[in-house]
């Protein structure tokens, strides 16, 4: 049985390009069908080593007044994650994508968990970011995500 | 005989007006449910505040699945361009809060009371306002201008531009993303938004 615990809520995170040196993991990994970039700093990868737990960051599109990018953290604990939704970026580090929305618009409720529920999006995959950034800062996991133009 | 046909074609009346307003409504609710709902935008602002309204309505509504046309006219034109290069201003706007988004808790919750006169006339003022509108939107998580726009695309929302006024502004196609459908008038979008579920003049 896979459990998940909420570690941290990342919105609006910047990872400065000094924290990307040489020794952070760099690679592409396809999340719901699409191909993402992903950049991992040397002090997350390090992080996930001496941790004994898997992590997974659970990519939000947060819609509501305003269109929202939020990182959720969590602990994975249990069994292995089999669900086909989930990429895995690292060994021990895991990443899912889903468009979510509230009834609420506080941007105050950035701490512990918002109120919120997925979004019936016909085609999650057209929303799925073109790269990734993960960090962990003092024991805080921090991250951000973005688009570019494809064509 | 005829008063037998007459009585005969009048039961057959009663019948199948009865069996319509049995069977109608449920026939006419799974159509209405199989119908994929659309929406129609008419975006005509090129300001950044203004630049928001159309990108997330349109995203969110093609998120839904939803049909989704924006049609580009006037200023909103400036929407189409290959670098959005849309600011707020203070002139006329007096809505317009003056909250930093640095410093401490104390210093961002400060109204600024500053006349919108001499906001609007201080030389500069519209850089100084549009930075501060995207630092505070980029440290709330908000997407960019250029992100909804990339997510429209992605999510395939229809961006039409008015060809009537590309030439009156004197643009040229080639300074408009590729991805633009179509280089239409008037009359080409009033039938998609008479035929649209919601349509919207922003």
């Amino acid at each position: 049985m896979l459990h998940t615990e909420i570690l941290q809520l990342s919105i609006g995170d910047v990872i400065p390009e000094r924290r990307f040196n040489a020794r952070a993991h760099q690679g592409e990994t396809s999340l719901l069908g699409k191909p993402v970039r992903f950049r991992v700093t040397e002090a997350a990868v390090r992080a996930l080593s001496e941790s004994r737990s898997r992590i997974l960051a659970q990519l939000e599109l947060y819609f509501s007044c305003l269109v929202r990018k939020q990182i959720r953290f969590c602990e994975l604990t249990g069994d292995a994650p089999q669900q086909t939704e989930m990429a895995r970026v690292l060994p021990d580090l895991y990443v899912s994508f889903s468009a979510v929305s509230t009834q609420q618009c506080r941007i105050a409720d950035v701490n512990g968990k918002p109120p919120v529920e997925a979004l019936p999006v016909k085609q999650p995959g057209l929303f799925v970011p073109d790269w990734v950034k993960i960090d962990c800062k003092a024991g805080k996991w921090a991250g951000e995500y973005g688009f570019e133009r494809t064509t | 005989m005829t008063t037998n046909t007459e009585t005969t074609s009048a039961d057959m009346d009663q019948w199948l007006s009865s069996k319509l307003d049995e069977l109608l409504p449920a026939k006419l609710q799974k159509i209405e449910e199989a119908k994929t709902p659309s929406m129609a935008i008419i975006a005509t602002k090129g300001t950044l505040d203004w630049a928001y309204p159309p990108f997330i309505l349109a995203s969110t509504s093609a998120a839904l699945g939803w049909d989704t046309s924006i049609f580009f006219t006037f200023y909103g034109l400036l929407l189409l361009k290959k670098e959005i290069p849309a600011e707020v201003s203070p002139l006329g706007n007096p809505a317009m809060p003056m909250k930093m988004p640095f410093g401490p808790k104390w210093f961002q919750d400060f109204n600024w009371p500053m006349p919108n006169l001499l906001m609007a006339g201080v030389p500069g003022f519209e850089k100084v306002a549009t930075g501060l509108m995207k630092k505070t939107f980029k440290s709330k998580g908000v997407a960019t201008v250029e992100e909804l726009r990339e997510l429209c695309l992605e999510a395939e929302v229809k961006m039409v531009a008015c060809q009537m006024t590309v030439d009156v502004f004197g643009f040229d196609q080639s300074e408009f993303i590729p991805e633009v459908t179509d280089y239409v008038g008037a009359t080409y979008f009033l039938p998609v938004a008479k035929d649209a579920d919601i349509c919207l003049f922003i």
